[in-house]
C-alpha cells in the first residue's frame, strides 16, 4: 500500500515507523527540512519538503498513486484541506487529525462528502484512554472493541492474587470463566497466549477480554483491593480535560476540574453539568486542600505544559492521590518519567492515531484494530465474509497460525465468549489477538 | 563501523560477482575457447565464491546498517569486488602484473575505461565479456543491484543507496529503496537490451553488440577492439552510440518518469537542459574549429560534425569511446574537452565527473556573488528547479566542487614523478578521477596506461574509486570517527 503522511512530527514519525515495519510504501511531507531529515535518517521512505496543503507539493509526492493519505500536521485546516485535495486526486482513503472537537460535532457539514473519510480528534482518543483506566482502577491499559461492547483489559498479578500459582483449569467451574477469555500473558519480555495449563506468576501482566459487566465482576473477584475512585481531579480545562470530564459525567465518580484561566473556566462550567469547576492553580496544594480529602482520589494533569503536568502529579501524589496520570508530549520526558516510575500513567500521544487508522491498512475484512502500549502485537477486529475460510468451523478446529488467539465474537448484536466449540458463521465479527510475528501470517485471512 | 554486518553484505556482493564471473567462464567455454581462458574465469569464480562463503559464515547480519556502515560497505565492497575481478586477467595471462590487473578491473567497475591491455584482438572473448560486464555492474552501481535483488538488506539498503548513488540530492523514485533500486536497474537493463538490438541491426556481431552495449550504457568505454569504435567505421553505429551515451548521462529517474508517461518532466529538468545545451554548444564550436583546421585536408562539414559530436558525447558522459584521435585536434579544442570531462553527466546517471547539476549551482552562486558585489541589498536566491536552495545544501555542493579540484591537484602532484610529462600526468588524473578513461598525450585515445609504472597505476586506481564514489564515501574511511564503534 502506498501511504502519504502529511506532517512529520511526533505522530507522523510514529505512523511512518509503524507503516515501514509493515513494508508499506511511505511518503512523508513536512514543511520542516529538519523534521524530514530526522524521519529519513533511519526509516526507508521518501520525503517531500513543502506545505502539505500546497497542490504543487502534493503533486511532487505523486498523490494520485497513493492508496491512503493521513494528515497529521498540527493545523486542523491544513489537514482537512490536504484530505480534500487527496480525494480530488482519487485517493481511496483519507484521514485527518483535528484538535478541535468542533469538526466532529458539526451536524451540518458532511466531511465524508468533502473527501475526509475519517476525522480523528486526538484529544478524544486520549480522553477515552484515561476514561477506561479510571473506570477500571488497577488496570494497566484497556482497549475497546466491537463497538465498545468488548473490552480487553491488562492487569498485574500480585502476591495476594487468587490467580497466583494456579492454572485456568482449576477454575473450570467458575461462572466468570465462561464470560471472560484470557488473551495474553506478558512475562518480562516474553508474550504467551494462555491455555488451560498456563500457571500465573507474580509480576505477570494478564490480558483478558469480555463484556464490561463481566470484566467488572471478574475484577471484583480477582483484584478486590482496587476500589473504585471516589473523586477525579482534572488539572487543566483544555480540550483533553474537558472531554474527559464530559465522559466521566456518565459514571458515579465526583469530578473536579481545575482551570487557571477565568474565561476558559467559565466556558468549561457552561459545557459541563455535574462537574465542579474551580478557578485556580493546580500546582498549589491549597487548591487541592480546598477540594477535600485525597482518599480514593485520582489526579489527571492535562494542562498544555509537560513540566506543569509532571510536577502537578508529584504534588498530588504527595497530597495523597491514589492514582496520577499526565499528558506528556516530549519524547525525552516520556522516557524519564517511565524509567523513574514517577506517575501511574502517561497519555502517549503517539498511539492514539495509530489505533484509529490501523485497520485501514490491515485488509478489507478488518474493521478496527488496536495496539496497546505494553502488549506487543495487535488486537484486530474482522468481519467474516460468506466466503471466509473460517465460516462454518468451530474455533478449536480452525487452522490458526501460532501466536493468534480468538478473543471475542459479536453475532447479531450479541457478544459470545470465544470458547473452543463455538462455530463461526458468515457475518460474525471476531476479535483476534496476534503476536507481532503472527500479524503477517494472518494477512491472507484479513484480506480474503 | 560494525565489521560483522558490513562484511556480511560484502560477502553477498562477492557472491554476485562470482556468479557473473562464472557466467563469463561458461560463455567462454561454449565458444570453444582455449582452456586458459575459461578456466581462469572458472577458478576465479570458484575462489571468489569460497571467500564469499567463508566471509558469510564468519559474519552475521545481526544489526541494521548505520550510515557509517553504509560507507564501509560501499568503499570496501568496491575494493573487494575490484580485486576479485582482477583475478581472471592474471590467471588467463592477459595481464601479467597483479597491480595492472587490479587497475584494469577497477577501471572497469568504476566505468573509467582506462586500459592496460595494448592490443585487444586476440584476447579471449570470455575475458573481454568479463571486462565489459564489470562496467555494466559498476555503471548503475553493484550495491544498488544487491539492494534490488537481495531482500535481506532491508532498510539498511538506504545507507548503501546514499553512499553509492552519484549526485547531490539522492532522490528516490519510489518510496522504498529496494523498489527504487529495482526500477533504476530495470530502466538500465531495458536501455542496454534496446542498444544491443540496435547495434546488431547495424551489422555488429552479437558479441560486439552486447559488449559495447554494456560499456556504453555504463558510460565505461571498454571496447572489444584496439581501435575502439573507429574499428567499425559505421555512421549508424556512431550515431546510435552517441544517442545512447547521452541517454546514459541523463538522470535515470527522468527516464523512469518518461516510461511512466511523465515525459514533460524531461524537458522541465534544468540539469538536463544544461547538459544537452552544453553538448550542443561544444559540438557546434568543435565542428567549426575542426572544419576550419582540416578543410584543406579534405574534411567536410559532415565528417567534422560526425567526429566532434561523437567525441563530445563520449568525453562529456565520461564514456571514453574513440572514433578519432582527438589528441591531434587543434590545440584550441583541447581545453574545452578537459572542461567537458570535468563537467561529466547529470546527477543520478551512470556518468562520472563533477556532475552538471553541481556546476550549474556553482555558476549560479558565482553570478549571485558578483551581482551582490554591485548591489549589496539585493536578495538573490540560488535556485535548483523552482526552489531556492538552502544555504547548507549550497555549501555542501560548493564544498564538493572545491574538494574535487583539490583532489585533482593532489593527484597530479602525486603522479608527476611517475610519468614522462605534465600533460600526461594532468590528463591521466582528470581522465581517471572523472572516470573517462583516455586522456591526452601519453594516455591519449590511441595510447593506453600500460606504460605507467605500478606506483602510478595504484594512485590512478585510487582516484578512479574516489571519483566514482563521489569523494566523501571513500574519504570517510580516513576519519578516526569512522572506525569507532
Amino acid at each position: 500500500m502506498r501511504i502519504v503522511i502529511i506532517g512529520g512530527g511526533q505522530t507522523g514519525a510514529h505512523l511512518a515507523e509503524k507503516f515501514c515495519e509493515d513494508e508499506h510504501d511511505v511518503v512523508v511531507i513536512d514543511s520542516s527540512a529538519d523534521a524530514l531529515a530526522d524521519v529519513n535518517a533511519h526509516l526507508d521512505l521518501m520525503t517531500v519538503h513543502g506545505n502539505g496543503a500546497d497542490p504543487a507539493t502534493l503533486e511532487e509526492a505523486d498523490l494520485e498513486r497513493a492508496d491512503m493519505v493521513v494528515a497529521v500536521t498540527d493545523r486542523d485546516d491544513t489537514n482537512i484541506l490536504a484530505c480534500i485535495f487527496a480525494r480530488a486526486r482519487g485517493v481511496g482513503r483519507t484521514v485527518a487529525r483535528v484538535s478541535s472537537s468542533a469538526y466532529l460535532t458539526s451536524r451540518h457539514i458532511d466531511f465524508k462528502r468533502l473527501g475526509v473519510d475519517l476525522l480523528v480528534n486526538q484529544y478524544d482518543e486520549y480522553a477515552r484512554d484515561l476514561y477506561n483506566v479510571l473506570r477500571l482502577p488497577g488496570s494497566i491499559e484497556v482497549a475497546d472493541l466491537l463497538d465498545d461492547r468488548v473490552m480487553v483489559v491488562g492487569m498485574s498479578i500480585h502476591m495476594d492474587s487468587p490467580l497466583l500459582g494456579t492454572t485456568l483449569k482449576r477454575f473450570a467451574g467458575k461462572e466468570w470463566l465462561r464470560k471472560i477469555r484470557f488473551t495474553a500473558v506478558v512475562r518480562g519480555d516474553e508474550v504467551m497466549t494462555p491455555h488451560g495449563d498456563t500457571t500465573f506468576l507474580v509480576g505477570d501482566d494478564v490480558y483478558f477480554a469480555g463484556e464490561p459487566d463481566a470484566i467488572a465482576e471478574f475484577m471484583q473477584w480477582a483484584w478486590p483491593e482496587y476500589k473504585r475512585f471516589q473523586r477525579v481531579v482534572i488539572a487543566g480545562g483544555g480540550e483533553l480535560g474537558l472531554q474527559l470530564a464530559r465522559m466521566l459525567e456518565h459514571t458515579r465518580m465526583q469530578i473536579v476540574l481545575i482551570e487557571q484561566d477565568e474565561k476558559r473556566a467559565d466556558f468549561c462550567s457552561a459545557q459541563l453539568n455535574r462537574t465542579l469547576v474551580i478557578k485556580g492553580d493546580a500546582l498549589d496544594q491549597e487548591t487541592l486542600a480546598g477540594i477535600g480529602g485525597a482518599e480514593d482520589m485520582a489526579y489527571v494533569a492535562a494542562t498544555g505544559s509537560d513540566e506543569h503536568n509532571i510536577i502537578g502529579c508529584l504534588v498530588a501524589e504527595k497530597y495523597g492521590a491514589r492514582f496520577t496520570a499526565a499528558q506528556v508530549g516530549k519524547k525525552e520526558y516520556i522516557g524519564i518519567v517511565n524509567q523513574l516510575r514517577l506517575l501511574d500513567r502517561i497519555v502517549d500521544p503517539r498511539l492514539a492515531m495509530v489505533n484509529s487508522i490501523l485497520h485501514f491498512v490491515r485488509g478489507k475484512n478488518v474493521q478496527a484494530a488496536a495496539i496497546l502500549a505494553r502488549l506487543p502485537g495487535e488486537l484486530i477486529e474482522m468481519k467474516l465474509s460468506p466466503k471466509h475460510k473460517w465460516v462454518g468451523k468451530a474455533i478449536q478446529d480452525l487452522k490458526i497460525p501460532d501466536g493468534v488467539i480468538v478473543a471475542a465474537m459479536l453475532r447479531s448484536g450479541q457478544i459470545k465468549t470465544a470458547t473452543g466449540d463455538l462455530e463461526l458463521a458468515a457475518g460474525d465479527r471476531v476479535v483476534v489477538y496476534c503476536l507481532p510475528d503472527a500479524v503477517e501470517r494472518m494477512e491472507p485471512l484479513f484480506a480474503s | 563501523m560494525n565489521f560483522k554486518p558490513v562484511f556480511h553484505v560484502i560477502a553477498w556482493l562477492l557472491g554476485v560477482v562470482a556468479l557473473l564471473m562464472g557466467g563469463c567462464g561458461l560463455v567462454s567455454w561454449l565458444h570453444g575457447e582455449p582452456a586458459a581462458a575459461w578456466t581462469a574465469l572458472a577458478y576465479s569464480a570458484a575462489g571468489t565464491l569460497a571467500v564469499a562463503a567463508v566471509l558469510g559464515a564468519l559474519t552475521r547480519n545481526d544489526q541494521e546498517l548505520s550510515r557509517r556502515d553504509g560507507l564501509g560497505v560501499v568503499t570496501f565492497g568496491w575494493l573487494c569486488a575490484g580485486l576479485a575481478g582482477a583475478a581472471p586477467f592474471v590467471l588467463s595471462g592477459v595481464i601479467a602484473s597483479p597491480v595492472a590487473a587490479a587497475f584494469e578491473a577497477i577501471s572497469g567497475m568504476t566505468t573509467t575505461g582506462a586500459s592496460v591491455i595494448p592490443v585487444l584482438e586476440g584476447v579471449p572473448k570470455g575475458i573481454l565479456l568479463w571486462r565489459a560486464l564489470t562496467q555494466l555492474i559498476g555503471g548503475m552501481g553493484v550495491l544498488i543491484l544487491v539492494v534490488a535483488i537481495l531482500p535481506f538488506v532491508g532498510a539498511g539498503g538506504m545507507q548503501l543507496y546514499r553512499a553509492e548513488m552519484p549526485g547531490p540530492s539522492k532522490d528516490r523514485i519510489e518510496p522504498r529503496v529496494a523498489s527504487t533500486a529495482k526500477m533504476l536497474w530495470g530502466v538500465y537493463v531495458l536501455l542496454v537490451v534496446l542498444l544491443v538490438v540496435l547495434l546488431r541491426l547495424g551489422g555488429l556481431g552479437w558479441f560486439d553488440a552486447v559488449c559495447h552495449s554494456f560499456t556504453a550504457m555504463a558510460t565505461g568505454g571498454f571496447s572489444t577492439r584496439t581501435a575502439s569504435i573507429a574499428a567499425f567505421g559505421s555512421v549508424y553505429v556512431e550515431t546510435v552510440l552517441t544517442v545512447f551515451m547521452l541517454l546514459a548521462g541523463i538522470n535515470f529517474a527522468l527516464h523512469y518518469r518518461l516510461l511512466r508517461g511523465e515525459g514533460s518532466a524531461w524537458w522541465k529538468d534544468g540539469e538536463l537542459r544544461f547538459f544537452l545545451g552544453a553538448f550542443a554548444l561544444f559540438a557546434a564550436v568543435g565542428t567549426l574549429v575542426l572544419h576550419g583546421a582540416r578543410s584543406a585536408a579534405g574534411l567536410g562539414w559532415g565528417g567534422a560534425f560526425r567526429e566532434v559530436a561523437f567525441t563530445c558525447a563520449s568525453l562529456m558522459t565520461t564514456t571514453g569511446f574513440a572514433t578519432g584521435d582527438y589528441d591531434r585536434w587543434p590545440v584550441l579544442l583541447k581545453p574545452l574537452l578537459v572542461l567537458l570531462m570535468l563537467l561529466g553527466g547529470c546527477a543520478g546517471s551512470t556518468a562520472g565527473g563533477i556532475k552538471v547539476g553541481r556546476i550549474q549551482v556553482m555558476l549560479k552562486a558565482v553570478v549571485r556573488e558578483i551581482r551582490l558585489f554591485m548591489q549589496p541589498q539585493a536578495v538573490i536566491p540560488v535556485k535548483a528547479g523552482r526552489k531556492p536552495l538552502e544555504d547548507d545544501v549550497l555549501l555542501s555542493i560548493l564544498g564538493f566542487v572545491l574538494l574535487y579540484l583539490f583532489v585533482l591537484l593532489l593527484g597530479v602532484l602525486a603522479l608527476v614523478p611517475f610519468v614522462p610529462d605534465c600533460r600526461t600526468a594532468f590528463s591521466a588524473v582528470v581522465a581517471c578521477l572523472s572516470n573517462v578513461g583516455p586522456g591526452f598525450a601519453g594516455v591519449g585515445p590511441t595510447q593506453n596506461y600500460a606504460g605507467i609504472p605500478d606506483a602510478g597505476k595504484a594512485i590512478l586506481t585510487a582516484l578512479m574509486l574516489v571519483g566514482r564514489l563521489e569523494l566523501y564515501t571513500v574519504l570517510a574511511i580516513f576519519m578516526p570517527a569512522f572506525w569507532r564503534k
